[in-house]
């Protein structure tokens, strides 16, 4: 089987640099955020690899691509929760970390561990990715846990804004945290049906940081996912209209403002964010202001959110509102210079562990296509300059914000 | 090339040495001390470094065994509250954010770690020096930080937790010690503290003499060889012949052959514990849970290797699985004190389970001496003490305050055997037992 292997990886990547780590280069940021190798066996799991040799640590990030209809809205959510419920006692008997969690592309697997347990880590990576075997208990016990989160959300002003902007950036899309129609109305057999639709090989990718051979990856992900004739079409089960929101019983007057951001995953996004926080420490103790960077599956938003008694509400709404055009009017060479420092050291602060950097480097990888978007990241935060910021901020208010209130 | 010399060759990074300090004899230097041999006696005493592989971000700390027991009579709280005040000047000097600075403050220990990207680590070395060991703290940072403490004690006045922390340390260390000292001290204490002071209290506690740097940074190979170990760095391992750092832990595979009680490495050194006799103290109050704390005198020869292990396997049996229904946490930790390490083990319980746990916990440390886990229980335990360090090691900050609790600069032996794990359960001092909680008429006064 292993020659055999071997050849797969010649033919399908016969261009893949080496698993050679060059150790001059070692604490080079861009260096560290690449992948060496990348494997796209046709028909496939992807794989990316950064090999380091001799760490103790391996990292696995298993990411899957999917997409839910309105009938469907939270079973993702479900198939994370069954997963990470299903492989934490295994994790736990050698103390592996382990984690199953719907992202904004769809569902990402993840598992650590000493390199001497490989064998070990990655079953529990097949067991958490694989087929979910139909368990009516585990799906009514994941079930109310995601419909719990949804529900607590709609309790609260900034969930209710929050679902309403997202609602108006992505019209098309249902919210992935779920719906409480489509999820009061599924039933034991839907993980499966689920699971046979979204988990194609073809839409999963593999990270992995560590002392780990390509061989290896291949051998993991050898018939991962289910056949390609149980791609069926998404569920389309007929739901109850929707219901209202409820309102909230606040004392406070709330105020949401999403700006589109017009290049998703641009290195300015994340600028933008900690020049927006900076500005937001001026803002006067009586008003509650918080900033948030939205990366969804085709868009970006910049939320900036408010919180007042009615005394300041006017106050708080005007602060809000020019949060963005004050960064524009204002932003001096060092403001920028620091913003970026930040945004760099926060990248690198993820990235300092095997589990950090495969995540991160799968993140950009699935959002923006190529496997070293994380380092091409890095190299355009070290060219930003003032003006190419201030025009990007221009494009920003070029088009109208998204706004949202909620009042007592 | 083994570990030992590769983290030697960590120093051979073409580093520049730090203006301030490697024209000094005091500080710490990532000098190139074997490519710069005039540098070599400059370096700093008591430096650890440790290569982190790749990785763009390193940890640098320092650390002192010195903590709240040296606050100045009447101001206790005073070691916490410059400590806090330190870690925000140097997420400001540094322009790092506050979550990348880790302060820890206990008796007997405080440490300071940044993480920085690795280019950094040079300036960050220096400045670590500069802010807990040279330049006045600002007066606004220490008030600030002052009121701060103030509010939360204002939070915790009259908690049944803070009452107990400190019976157990009296019964622990000794009523009147020093060392009886809560970290945050007292409202009374902190209300007293006068900034203007606090940089006199910080040079009695952080004292340069005393510190302990520690540097985590790539790369971890193919650096150039260096032509001799150096006397002015602590390689890990370098102090534990056979003990190669980068041993492979599946190597170590704990062997299950020898019986319980014959210990397998050479007879240790005799020590004399921080006390002979057990001791049993009941203090009675009507609160609605019982702390029960068995502390006990802690062989101090053993390696940090060997002491996580024991707290783990300790952990492990008081946290049974499924959970007891009369505990709601317990915990395992070795407490510093001037005659030796202590172990303690604590758990909180309701009332009427006190003293089922008062046996749990005393037989937790009976079996483990009589009749350590065995077969696959025994090689999942070691698994996951291997798990544990490889996780560790990978997160330079992590590792950092590892090697900076470790005073022989960066152990990382095997993980110990069975027989090992047998022979430091066996070789504990007496307990001394406090129980604290309402008396329920059932528990006795003495053993």
């Amino acid at each position: 089987m292993i020659p055999l292997l071997l050849a797969v990886v010649v033919q399908v990547a016969p261009a893949a640099p080496g698993p050679q780590v060059d150790p001059s280069r070692s604490t080079d940021p861009e260096y560290v955020l690449s992948p060496d190798t990348a494997l796209s066996p046709p028909g496939g799991v992807r794989i990316l690899l950064q090999r380091t040799p001799g760490d103790p640590a391996v990292a696995l990030h298993f990411m899957v691509e999917l997409e839910e209809s309105a009938s469907e809205a939270g079973l993702a959510s479900i198939l994370a929760e069954m997963a990470a419920t299903r492989t934490a006692g295994g994790a736990r008997r050698i103390g592996a970390r382990i984690e199953a969690r719907r992202t904004p592309f769809g569902i990402t697997y993840s598992v650590a561990g000493a390199a001497e347990e490989l064998d070990y880590l990655a079953w529990l990576l097949r067991q958490a990715a694989g087929s979910p075997p139909r368990d009516d208990g585990a799906f009514e016990r994941a079930r109310a846990r995601v419909r719990s989160r949804v529900a607590a959300s709609r309790e609260t002003p900034a969930g209710v804004m929050d679902r309403r902007i997202r609602q108006a950036l992505l019209p098309d899309s249902p919210n992935p945290n779920g719906t409480l129609m489509a999820l009061d109305a599924m039933h034991a057999g839907m993980p499966v049906e689920f699971w046979n639709r979204s988990h194609q090989a073809d839409r999963m990718t593999l990270v992995a940081v560590g002392d780990v051979a390509p061989v290896t990856l291949l051998a993991l992900t050898r018939d991962l996912g289910a056949p390609t004739e149980m791609a069926a079409e998404p569920l389309t089960l007929p739901l109850p209209s929707g219901s209202a929101d409820p309102r909230p019983q606040i004392l406070r007057s709330w105020y949401e403002q999403a700006h589109r951001l017009p290049v998703p995953g641009d290195v300015r996004n994340g600028v933008l964010v900690a020049l927006a926080e900076r500005a937001l420490r001026q803002v006067p103790a009586d008003q509650e202001t918080t900033v948030e960077l939205w990366e969804l599956q085709d868009a970006a938003a910049l939320v900036v959110r408010g919180a007042a008694l009615q005394s300041s509400r006017s106050a708080m709404e005007a602060s809000v509102q020019d949060l963005v055009p004050s960064i524009r009017r204002t932003l001096t060479p060092v403001e920028l210079t620091e913003a970026v420092a930040f945004v760099r050291d926060e990248m690198l602060f993820q990235a300092r562990t095997p589990w950090g950097r495969a995540e991160l480097m799968g993140s950009r990888t699935l959002a923006y296509g190529a496997p070293s978007e994380a380092a091409r990241q890095l190299d355009d935060l070290e060219g930003l300059d003032v003006s190419a910021m201030l025009s990007y901020l221009d494009e920003i208010l070029a088009q109208s914000p998204i706004v949202e209130r909620v009042r007592p | 090339m083994t570990r030992s010399l590769l983290v030697v060759a960590a120093l051979f990074l073409g580093l520049d040495a730090p203006s301030g300090l490697a024209a000094g004899a005091e500080g710490p230097s990532l000098a190139p001390t074997a490519r710069a041999p005039e540098t070599k006696t400059r370096a700093a005493p008591d430096t650890t470094f440790w290569p982190a592989g790749r990785n763009a971000v390193a940890a640098v700390g320092v650390a002192f065994p010195a903590g709240p027991e040296r606050d100045p009579e009447g101001r206790e709280g005073a070691a916490w509250v410059t400590a806090q005040a330190l870690r925000a000047e140097l997420s400001r000097r540094l322009g790092i954010a506050p979550s990348h600075v880790t302060v820890e403050v206990d008796r007997g220990f405080s440490s300071f770690v940044v993480q920085v990207p690795a280019d950094q680590s040079e300036r960050a070395l220096r400045v670590l020096d500069e802010v807990i060991l040279q330049d006045p703290v600002p007066r606004t940072t220490l008030e600030d930080v002052r009121v701060r403490v103030l509010s939360d004690l204002g939070f915790r006045a009259g908690a049944p937790t803070t009452a107990y922390r400190l019976e157990l340390a009296r019964f622990i260390h000794g009523f009147g010690s020093r060392w009886t000292n809560l970290p945050l001290g007292s409202r009374e204490s902190v209300a007293s503290l006068d900034p203007s002071e606090m940089n006199g209290v910080r040079e009695a506690i952080y004292r340069r003499d005393e510190a302990r740097w520690v540097v985590v940074r790539g790369p971890r190979e193919g650096a150039p060889a260096p032509t001799e170990p150096t006397d002015s760095v602590n390689s890990p391992g370098a102090e534990l012949p056979g003990r190669s750092p980068g041993d492979s832990l599946s190597s170590a595979t704990p062997a299950d052959s020898a019986a319980p009680g014959q210990p397998s490495a050479p007879a240790p050194e005799p020590w004399t514990p921080a006390w002979r006799v057990g001791d049993r103290l009941h203090i009675t109050q009507e609160i609605t849970n019982t702390w029960v704390a068995a502390a006990y005198p802690l062989d101090p020869s053993l390696t940090r290797t060997e002491q996580a292990f024991l707290l783990q396997a300790l952990r492990e049996e008081l946290n049974p699985s499924p959970p007891d229904p009369g505990l709601f946490d317990s915990y395992v930790w070795v407490e510093a004190s001037p005659r030796g390490p202590i172990l303690v083990l604590e758990a909180a319980v309701f009332p009427e389970d006190a003293d089922r746990w008062e046996a749990r916990i005393l037989d937790a440390v009976e079996g483990l001496a009589e009749n350590p886990p065995e077969g696959a229980f025994f090689s999942f335990m070691a698994r996951r003490q291997r798990t544990e360090r490889a996780l560790r090691e990978a997160d330079p900050g992590a590792m950092a305050l590892w090697l900076l609790r470790d005073e022989r600069g960066g152990d990382m032996g095997p993980v110990p055997t069975r027989n090992d794990l047998s022979r430091m359960a066996s070789g504990l001092g007496e307990p001394r037992i406090l129980v604290y909680g309402p008396d329920l008429g059932e528990s006795q006064e003495t053993p």
